[in-house]
């Protein structure tokens, strides 16, 4: 799957270039997320803005890859369109992760704190 | 019941073919029953589901065998026949109880389908026939006057 990764600040902003997280490459997402923490990255945000889908699969892998932190870190999310964010709505995961409208917002927030 | 349109989708078990899926039944939803932005992606979302737990449960994520996706618009309501020849379940898999969202270390990874296609549909179905499996969602929608 294709992430870029660039870092602002003290974030490690991570860009999904895929329109949908699924059950296809689900695990190849969580294992490409443990890359960037285990390289130290802790504070990560996620630009989700050209996903046009999430499914339980997807979900499961940004679950695992936030328990990776340990406690010591944390990803945020922006850019979310309305499916995806239906979708943090009904599994309550809007309560877990940070959801930002932009990565601008979201930047200049995260790097305060 | 008076069934108005009726498509059926026939995908190999593999996973990459759920999107062809999905996409078409969220254009579908959004274009033939005006469904909203939201509520087009939750059918989607339901069918996706529903259609990974068939081939990584039913069909152990082994190709070669078909998923059956059938949609039936009907006067008020839609639904969704997610069909295929592998192991039945005996049961839903229990729904998962709430958890407590502060401690990230037991929030479960995975199990998550069901549930999901629970909440969005008003009505969920299983049923063994035959040597096919069926979970039939149904969807009520406004009625055009």
């Amino acid at each position: 799957m294709n992430l870029e990764d660039k870092k602002v600040g003290v974030i490690l902003v991570v860009i999904v270039r895929e329109s949908r997280i699924d059950a296809r490459i689900a695990e190849e997402f969580r294992d490409k997320m443990t890359d960037f923490i285990r390289g130290g990255d802790k504070r990560l945000l996620l630009n989700i803005s050209e996903v046009d889908f999430v499914d339980s699969s997807g979900l499961g892998a940004l679950i695992s890859s936030l328990k990776r932190m340990k406690g010591d870190g944390d990803i945020s999310i922006c850019g979310a369109k309305t499916a995806v964010k239906s979708m943090f709505s009904i599994t309550r995961m809007d309560q877990v992760f940070r959801l930002y409208e932009q990565e601008e917002e979201a930047l200049n927030i995260l790097n305060k704190n | 019941m008076l069934e108005k349109q009726k498509i059926k989708f026939v995908i190999e078990s593999r996973l990459e073919n759920v999107s062809l899926v999905g996409i078409s039944i969220r254009r579908l939803c959004s274009s033939i029953l005006s469904l909203d932005e939201k509520e087009s992606s939750l059918m989607e979302l339901a069918v996706v589901e529903a259609a990974n737990n068939a081939i990584v449960h039913a069909y152990d994520k082994k190709a070669g065998f078909e998923v059956e996706i059938i949609l039936s618009i009907q006067q008020d309501k839609i639904i969704f026949f997610i069909c295929d020849t592998g192991k039945a379940m005996d049961t839903f898999p229990p729904i998962q109880e709430e958890v407590d969202l502060e401690d990230v270390e037991n929030i479960p990874e995975s199990g998550r389908g069901i549930s999901i296609i629970f909440e969005i549909m008003d009505e969920v179905v299983y049923k063994s026939a035959n040597g096919k499996n069926f979970l039939i969602l149904t969807k009520l929608i406004k009625s055009e006057k």
